[in-house]
């Protein structure tokens, strides 16, 4: 049981966070190199995002460094009533309070969880210098969300990062990029396959609008590609459906 | 042939998604909605899977009571049975302020190939149980101006035993407002640091439809 922060990143700790979707147990020894669960899952592939499943090759161990894995929760929310209505979509994860701050406190229920190879987080924030000795002490993660809707015939889909505590502030400059990778277990259809189709990315911080919300600090970004670091992980007709999502800050 | 409807909670409407049974209602009103029922028809962009993502979304919310608009509003998700097969959804709402029940969105099934259930007495003699229930005195249905719903909302006057069909009124409402966001105790922070919130903008809600009023008897 152990976490990923940047340096002295262990194979045990790979093996916690990135082996086994649905956390029943793992190996005892993690194989990065020729096991392609890993080539699927790490954030970074020999250093670059990708998308889709990938054939063997090269990957290091520091692909997988200041990683969790984020089994996203959802919720929704709708403004107006009317033909205009607009409905919202949150998915990913976050504690009550990360949740208040993303949505403008139009939700107010925890969703999905967050495990960083040793803690499973849910109501509580995980703290954000447990990924890197150099981010910020005093500051804690409490959410990473996509918020989807439907406005004016286009998917507007918006990324928010929330952050609490005394030494997160509007103008912190510790982290740079979010990198990450989703995977699930299911084959619904060549529509739906979660297995081979995970999407990945990055959103750098710089491109991000900062406000406080909620006594917390929200970066949001809208995301053209209406791909980002969260997916709905649920149980519906006898399979786990959605995609689980492996999140690197660096 | 019965009818039955009630109104469902977030968890039931959950089963029913799962179930696949919202995507059918969907499949089933796929066409009324694109042909001018509604606003994201002709030209959108979004694909097919992302419109039903809204629908689902929408009832969810009024599930929920996660909607945010009027202060005298109550909101459900309302699902009618025929036979205990699920064939109506709706998203609704009950306004204190005139003792209305309100129909804003609905997604219908088809019965045998056909929707002709959905004029008929029996199907809506339950809802007009239901709607009495919760204070109402009259059943308002929203549609978009233009479109064939209005025009049979305005006509379809099949069960004068359930409606006063002589109070019947139908008008174009165009409606823009702004309500303030919710007010809740925010959760507190982990070492209790609290910050100087920036200013937040209320909800802008704007409406525009064809409201037709009917009288419960």
């Amino acid at each position: 049981m152990t976490r990923l922060a940047q340096n002295n990143i262990q194979a045990d700790g790979i093996g916690d966070v990135f082996e086994d979707l649905s956390g029943s147990g793992r190996n005892s020894a993690v194989d990065i190199g020729t096991v392609d669960t890993y080539q699927d899952r790490s954030p970074l592939l020999n250093g670059s995002t990708r998308s889709g499943r990938q054939p063997q090759g090269a990957i290091q161990y520091n692909d997988f460094r200041s990683s969790f894995a984020v089994e996203g929760g959802f919720g929704t929310y709708t403004t107006g009533v009317g033909k205009s209505a607009i409905s919202h979509t949150v998915t990913g994860w976050g504690t009550v309070g990360g949740i208040q701050a993303a949505t403008g406190n139009q939700l107010s229920s925890q969703m999905g969880t967050l495990f960083d190879g040793t803690t499973t987080y849910t109501t509580s924030a995980k703290p954000f210098s447990q990924l890197n000795s150099g981010f910020d002490s005093n500051k804690w993660l409490s959410a990473i969300v996509t918020d989807s809707s439907v406005e004016f015939f286009t998917n507007i889909v918006i990324l928010k990062i929330v952050f609490e505590g005394g030494g997160a502030q509007t103008g912190d400059t510790d982290w740079t990029t979010l990198n990450f990778k989703q995977d699930g277990q299911s084959n619904v259809s060549n529509v739906l396959d979660y297995t081979s189709q995970g999407p990945g990315g990055s959103q750098a911080r710089t491109g991000m609008t900062v406000t406080t919300v909620s006594n917390r600090i929200v970066y949001t970004v809208g995301l053209a590609s209406g791909i980002g670091p969260a997916s709905r992980y649920f149980q519906s007709g006898g399979n786990t459906l959605g995609y689980k999502t492996w999140i690197q800050f660096v | 042939m019965a009818f039955t409807c009630k109104h469902i909670n977030q968890t039931e409407l959950q089963s029913l998604i799962d179930s696949g049974e919202v995507e059918r209602l969907y499949e089933d009103s796929k066409e009324h909605i694109e042909n001018g029922n509604y606003v994201y028809n002709s030209g959108s962009e979004i694909s097919d899977e992302e419109k039903l993502d809204h629908w689902k979304s929408l009832m969810t919310s009024f599930a929920s009571g996660k909607v945010f608009d009027k202060d005298t509003f109550t909101y459900y998700c309302l699902a009618t049975y025929k036979d205990d097969v699920l064939c109506m959804m709706s998203a609704t709402y009950f306004d204190s302020a005139d003792n209305s029940y309100n129909y804003t969105h609905a997604l219908l099934g088809k019965i045998d190939g056909s929707k002709a259930y959905a004029f008929s007495t029996d199907f809506f003699t339950p809802q007009s149980t239901l709607m009495k229930s919760v204070g109402a005195d009259k059943m308002v249905f929203y549609s978009v101006k233009g479109g064939s719903l209005s025009f049979r909302s305005l006509t379809a006057q099949g069960s004068p035993g359930l409606f006063d069909y002589d109070q019947l009124s139908q008008e174009e409402v165009k409606d823009e407002y702004e309500v303030d966001n919710p007010d809740i105790e925010v959760a507190e922070t982990m070492d209790g640091s609290t910050k100087t919130d920036d200013a937040k903008e209320k909800i802008k809600i704007s409406r525009e439809e064809i409201k037709t009023v009917r009288i419960l008897r």
